[in-house]
């Protein structure tokens, strides 16, 4: 099957004064369509920055971005408009992703208006048909953002990056803003319009449970770079990399009886503008060798679609 | 603020809401209500006074000279015996219309030079900042004084000088919400659609910017009918025989000498009037953003 989005070594530095912030540091991966990945990582990993190039709110330092075997990444903003349709975006913060002088009405009629739809009751009853997907109803036509509840405020962000049938929905924390409550039905929401209309989704969360309930697929970033990628259930189930490690020791359980191992890393992240020579964990990392100062490791493929980036892997897969 | 899905209950209930916080509004802004008061009184003068003067503005009597305020002329009368409160009521509309036209051309220029110079950055930026620091460091009133001086004297020109001098507040004030603004994800999401540049500036990010500027319209008008007033007193704006205020006092101002303090006085009052109108909305909106 024709993947529908790669991403091709793709780097983006920031400069700042006399420094330069390496955001992203070299990042593939794959979306076939219709397939869910999740893109986990703490703040400030380069999640957001990665989606962001994939938009073209930013252009990459480095690499290629394909979409259908077409690169979207040096493409004239004129030309690629033609795919922003396709690719489309749900925002972390939904009272500040709705423009507030806007209707909902408004807001969802844009998009459509922007594919060449001028018909005024054809873009109504489509607004109207994507409202009710999203489980909301033609009363909400005319209300503005202050007057919609969070969970109602981000059900219209979904619907806005859903109405023109895009390929590729990226969520950038879609729930984070969002009081527990909300969050479920939000989730089971996505889950549902991806069943309905066959979209790719590409969550990029820090939230472990929302991956497990939503996605197929999970890539763990760290430092602007991939360092395990694998099928959710068996990532979690044995997670290759002392990060992936960590990361998944820190899901809390919500039954005080189980002791989990808690593997906890030392120290800072490192900063980076100035990026360690070898293994960006290896400074944090309980099994760091000497090599793993001295060499960057590169992503491994595993068997069973895994792939993992660090020295030790080899003892991984034997023990 | 959540509102429940229930529109059907929840529509008339707003409504109240919206009535019962006006009323309040008034009862604790009292800049604000004393400011529209005086405004609604002002445009009523303006636009139905001249209709109501038994005198024109320009009907000299050489036997009435230096009248003072009686039943007959209730301001008195100048040099030429001419009605003093009909030339000041004739004034009202020249000069709110000056005041208006400055703050308007103003307004509308600055914020949406504003907005390229926050929106765009870089050397758009730069170039629009310059200029504006250029402007700047001469007080308006100066300013406005060497563009009527370069333009010659008229009424246009006297809209212009004083809108350019007003001009940079707009610009600054609306740069730095579009700075603030540029960045919102919603204008992320408007370009993910594929809404042009120039349309997200426009039209999702300028009416959420607008806001501080429109509060510093209100301080402009006020500004505006002063030196106008302070041009015309000078000989570089408006020229006599005009009924304007600022050409009454000038030309009233010889006269406080020689006794007769009525011709620049209530022109004078009648500047002091309007420039608090516009100040004192101008506090009470300022009042209404904290609150």
């Amino acid at each position: 099957m024709e993947p529908l989005l790669e991403v091709k070594n793709v780097k983006k530095w920031f400069r700042s004064g006399r420094d330069t912030v390496h955001a992203v540091n070299g990042i593939s991966l794959t979306i076939h369509p219709g397939e869910v990945v999740a893109l986990v990582g703490e703040s400030g990993c380069g999640k957001s920055t990665t989606s962001r190039t994939i938009l073209r709110l930013t252009d990459p330092t480095e690499g290629q971005i394909l979409y259908k075997g077409i690169d979207i990444s040096r493409m004239p903003e004129k030309q690629f408009r033609a795919y922003r349709s396709k690719i489309q975006m749900v925002f972390q913060d939904p009272t500040m992703s709705l423009n507030p002088l806007f209707t909902v009405k408004r807001t969802l009629s844009e998009p459509l208006r922007l594919q060449g739809i001028k018909g005024k009751d054809e873009i109504e009853s489509r607004i109207i048909q994507m409202l009710k997907k999203v489980q909301l109803g033609p009363e909400h036509l005319d209300r503005y953002p202050r007057q919609l509840s969070g969970g109602q405020r981000q059900r219209v962000g979904i619907a806005r990056a859903l109405i023109t049938d895009p390929d590729l929905v990226i969520l950038d924390e879609p729930t984070s803003a969002l009081d527990m409550s909300v969050k479920l039905s939000v989730i089971n929401l996505l889950r549902k319009l991806q069943h309905e209309l066959n979209a790719s989704y590409l969550l990029i969360t820090h939230d472990m449970n929302t991956v497990k309930h939503l996605c197929s697929r999970v890539m763990v970033m760290y430092l602007g770079r991939i360092v395990e990628a694998g099928p959710v259930s068996e990532v979690f189930a044995n997670p290759k990399h002392p990060y992936t490690r960590a990361l998944l020791s820190a899901i809390p359980v919500a039954d005080p009886t189980t002791k989990k191992e808690r593997i906890r890393l030392i120290g800072d992240t490192p900063s980076p503008v100035s990026l360690p020579k070898g293994c960006s964990l290896a400074d944090r990392c309980p099994m760091a060798e000497p090599r793993c100062k001295e060499r960057q490791p590169e992503l491994q493929h595993l068997p069973g679609e895994r792939m993992v980036a660090c020295h030790l892997v080899e003892e991984m897969v034997s023990s | 603020m959540n509102i429940s899905t229930e529109t059907a209950e929840v529509t008339p209930a707003l409504r109240n809401d919206k009535r019962f916080r006006f009323t309040r509004l008034f009862k604790h802004n009292v800049s604000l209500t004393t400011g529209l008061i005086l405004l609604i009184f002002l445009v009523l003068v303006a636009i139905l006074g001249p209709l109501l003067t038994q005198h024109s503005p320009y009907e000299t009597s050489p036997g009435d000279q230096y009248m003072a305020p009686s039943l007959a002329h209730l301001f008195g009368t100048d040099e030429f015996g001419r009605d003093i409160i009909t030339r000041v009521i004739h004034a009202a509309r020249l000069d709110l219309f000056i005041a208006v036209s400055v703050t308007a051309l103003a307004f509308v220029v600055g914020s949406i030079v504003g907005s390229f110079a926050g929106f765009y950055g870089g050397w758009v930026d730069m170039v629009i900042s310059r200029l504006v620091d250029v402007l700047l460091s001469f007080p308006a009133f100066i300013l406005a004084m060497g563009v009527t001086a370069m333009l010659g004297n008229n009424l246009q020109n006297v809209i212009i000088a004083l809108s350019v001098a007003y001009m940079p507040y707009f610009i600054r004030l609306t740069r730095a919400e579009m700075l603030k603004l540029r960045n919102a994800e919603f204008a992320d999401a408007a370009r993910c659609m594929g809404t042009s540049k120039v349309k997200i500036m426009l039209v999702h990010l300028l009416p959420n910017a607008i806001g501080p500027a429109v509060a510093q319209c209100t301080l402009t008008m006020g500004w505006a009918i002063l030196d106008a007033a302070g041009l015309s007193f000078l000989g570089l704006g408006i020229q006599a025989p005009t009924a304007e205020w600022g050409v009454m006092i000038g030309n009233g101002v010889r006269d406080i000498f020689s006794g007769e303090w009525w011709t620049a006085f209530f022109p004078g009052i009648a500047v002091i009037v309007t420039v608090m109108t516009f100040n004192l909305i101008a506090i009470g909106v300022r009042q209404l953003k904290e609150d």
